[in-house]
């Protein structure tokens, strides 16, 4: 496994590429990767982040550089999203589709 | 009698299975064994793990998908290096060479969580070459339910969080007499208990529970048996708005117990949380009991098993075998190891389709929210 | 259990001979042969009643011990009630159904008269027993393959869908409908005594006017058919919803008819969804 992941975002306005440095670190418990506000506000303790125990298996070092990519684009997004019109309903799509479970596929409901 | 070895490797006397479960917010991981020939009283599956953690919320809050699923990523390979463990002892390097297959649940549950599991179920499956097969939640209770409990041909009582059914096999299917025309059992109580902000640990339906059995007047509650279905939506907001009245103060005639011991009203008694929950239960299993005992009567069976999380209840059980025992018939059900949501019960069932000859590819293995019990062909069972 | 049972309804029906024929999920029924209060040598001069005027039915709801005491009375009062209640209304509206003679709601009740006869195999003539009796014939009997599924079976089935139209029409849903609770009696004006179907067992049911109600009716039938009947059920469904249509034909309703099926087509859809977490 030689090759490093890698992401890319197009849109008519702009190209943007995700890469991953692997001389920086990294780890599998990522920013953006935590518990939902909704829980923290309610006064959530985080019992769920993942295992952090050292590993120097290849396995173990794709999902932290996927993790940091996983970061980056949702960071990236975030901001973008935030510049959109915040009342259309493609700007509540992420919210719609994380929180409330909707099936996109399923277009039939009432 | 169905032949389960026509698959059989050359010199092959055994079969294992991992099944990984995780539609709702339990994410449990088992392994079992088969020994070749007919599975009976004589020749049992063996457990050899059966690990498990629940993700938990605050009291009053439900569980979301987003991190439902965050817990169940976060989990998956300890679990799994978990039960590995457990079942054979030595390191993960040799112990996955013993299994035949990957059985996980392919529906119906909440669509994140679902994901979360099946990309672990995945990346197993290419990264071990070992096949997967794909399991319906269901199927898993009703299977594991029979084998634990050695109930031949019962009408089975699924209730849960997310499924009412009523369910009785027949031509290898199992069919859907009666099921809930809203919401799952479950699911009410669950939301019940939020809006009485009762701790969700170790689950929601547990405490109400322990609050019922203080409770000792009964309301009057909306009761809604239509035909051999149920449905509980009505009952809920009845409930709900009587509970939001005792929290707020407010004056509702409903919740003064009627005693009329002296015919005046002197000694008003006032309704409690614990009558509410005694009144919720003793409405809600009624209403199961009859369903349960409408089905019993249509296709003359004298046998019924209890599967699934609400199953664990002791007052559902007793309510249940008092029916039973009056027509003379018998009740089964299995202890919390295996009716709350396991992977034991994935691998066994996804076990039985492989020893028929079924495995699902990875372009077929999408899960789906819906998947309805009497879809599966039950190539198992041929009487 | 039933012999506890049995003398309770003796307490309450001293005089009566009582057999009991069935022992469903909620009630017991029994046959006697004395009528509730009329004098012993009375015979029927009602020529217009299909029933068997030497016995009758009596349909006892007991206590069911597993339910809470307050509700077991409340469940036991309300159903026989409404079931009675129901059975008059439609006699006065010539609906073929049993005639009701007569009732004690809180001890849970009722006294009616005799519809049915017994099948070659002694059970009682359902729809199920009637079914699953040539289900059997057609499995064990090469000569005739298709006695499960044949012309008579199809005209039984689309009566069966006539009657529940004009009961519809009447906004009278069933609550309950089964294979079980469709009884076939013999047509008595008949010469070739054709059997024809009649519906019973009324505790569930109710007045509605809404669609909705009509299709989940329809809806909870052809479930009911589906699990006890899987063989030919998708064609006795097509045969029993064709007299259905037929019924609100012939009252020249059928804008009716179709906000029904319209309904019932939504309902089958939610019941295919219906696995999801709420």
């Amino acid at each position: 496994m030689s090759s490093l992941p890698t992401a890319i975002y197009t849109s008519p306005d702009l190209t943007r590429n995700f890469h991953v440095d692997p001389s920086k670190s990294h780890t599998t418990d990522g920013v953006t990767t935590g518990p939902s506000d909704h829980v923290l506000k309610a006064g959530a303790i985080d019992k769920d982040k993942p295992s952090l125990i050292p590993t120097d298996a290849k396995i173990g070092l794709l999902r932290a550089y996927l993790t940091t990519l996983q970061d980056d684009v949702n960071l990236f997004l975030t901001k973008r999203m935030a510049h959109d019109d915040l009342n259309s309903i493609e700007g509540d799509l992420e919210r719609r589709i994380l929180d409330d479970g909707v099936d996109e596929d399923d277009d039939d409901d009432e | 009698m169905v032949n389960l070895d026509q698959y059989l490797k050359p010199n092959q006397t055994e079969y294992y299975a991992l099944g990984l479960e995780g539609s709702a917010n339990k994410l449990g991981i088992g392994i079992i064994k088969h020994n070749i020939g007919q599975l009976t009283t004589l020749n049992k599956a063996e457990v050899l793990s059966n690990v498990r953690d629940t993700y938990i919320t605050p009291a009053g809050e439900g569980f979301l998908p987003r991190d439902t699923a965050r817990h169940h990523r976060n989990w998956v390979v300890r679990l799994i290096k978990e039960a590995l463990n457990e079942a054979f002892g030595c390191g993960l390097h040799d112990s996955f060479k013993k299994l035949d297959c990957i059985c996980f649940t392919q529906g119906p549950g909440m669509g994140a969580p679902l994901q979360s599991v099946v990309i672990a179920a995945r990346t197993l499956s290419q990264l071990w070459g070992i096949p997967m097969i794909g399991v319906n939640h269901c199927i898993g209770h009703i299977e594991m339910g029979r084998e634990i409990t050695n109930a031949m041909n019962p009408v089975v009582l699924y209730v849960s969080g997310g499924n009412t059914q009523i369910i009785a096999y027949s031509r290898q299917r199992y069919r859907i007499f009666g099921e809930t025309l809203d919401i799952a059992i479950g699911n009410c109580l669950d939301r019940f208990a939020r809006v009485l902000k009762i701790s969700n640990y170790p689950s929601p339906g547990y405490n109400i529970e322990q609050l019922a059995k203080k409770g000792k007047n009964f309301i009057e509650l909306p009761y809604t048996v239509k035909g051999m279905d149920l449905s509980m939506s009505g009952i809920l907001e009845f409930i709900e708005s009587l509970a939001n009245d005792l929290f707020n103060g407010k004056k509702n005639k409903l919740l003064i117990a009627k005693n009329g011991t002296n015919g005046t009203n002197e000694d008003e008694e006032k309704i409690t949380i614990e009558d509410l929950c005694f009144s919720l239960q003793e409405c809600l299993y009624a209403m199961l009991v009859e369903i349960t005992e409408r089905a019993m009567a249509h296709v003359n069976a004298n046998q019924v098993l209890i599967v699934g999380g609400v199953g664990c209840n002791e007052r559902l059980q007793e309510m249940m075998k008092i029916m039973v025992l009056d027509r003379n018939g018998s009740i089964f059900a299995t202890d919390e190891r295996f009716c709350i949501d396991n992977g034991i019960m994935i691998a066994h069932a996804g076990l039985l389709s492989y020893r028929m000859g079924d495995f699902t590819e990875l372009s077929e293995s999408v899960c789906t929210q819906k998947f309805r019990t009497d879809e599966v062909l039950v190539k198992w069972r041929d009487d | 259990m039933s012999v506890e049972i049995i003398k309770r309804v003796e307490q309450l029906l001293p005089y009566h001979d009582l057999k009991l024929i069935s022992q469903g999920a909620e009630a017991l029924v029994f046959i006697t042969t004395k009528h509730p209060y009329l004098p012993k040598n009375y015979k029927s001069l009602d020529l217009s009643t299909d029933a068997d005027s030497s016995k009758y039915i009596i349909k006892y709801r007991p206590p069911k011990p597993y339910r809470h005491e307050i509700l077991d009375k409340q469940i036991t009062k309300s159903r026989t009630a409404s079931e009675a209640k129901i059975l008059n209304k439609l006699t006065i509206l010539n609906f073929k159904t049993p005639k009701l003679i007569s009732m004690d709601a809180p001890h849970g009740l009722i006294i009616m008269e005799y519809i049915g006869y017994d099948l070659n195999n002694g059970d009682i003539s359902s729809l199920k027993n009637h079914l699953w009796l040539l289900e059997k014939q057609q499995e064990s009997n090469n000569y005739n393959p298709n006695v499960a599924n044949d012309a008579s079976v199809e005209s039984l089935l689309k009566m069966v869908g006539e009657r529940l139209g004009e009961l519809h029409l009447y906004d009278i849903v069933h609550g309950d409908l089964t294979s079980s609770n469709i009884m076939l009696i013999k047509d008595s004006e008949s010469e070739t005594g054709n059997v024809e179907p009649t519906l019973i067992d009324f505790g569930l049911s109710s007045y509605s006017s809404l669609s909705e109600d009509k299709a989940v009716d329809l809806y909870v039938l052809e479930r009911a058919l589906i699990s006890t009947h899987p063989v030919y059920a998708t064609q006795y469904n097509e045969w029993m919803l064709e007299g259905y249509c037929q019924a609100y034909k012939a009252q020249k309703s059928m804008k009716r008819h179709v906000e029904v099926i319209r309904r019932l087509e939504g309902v089958r859809l939610r019941g295919r969804k219906r696995s999801l977490l709420g």
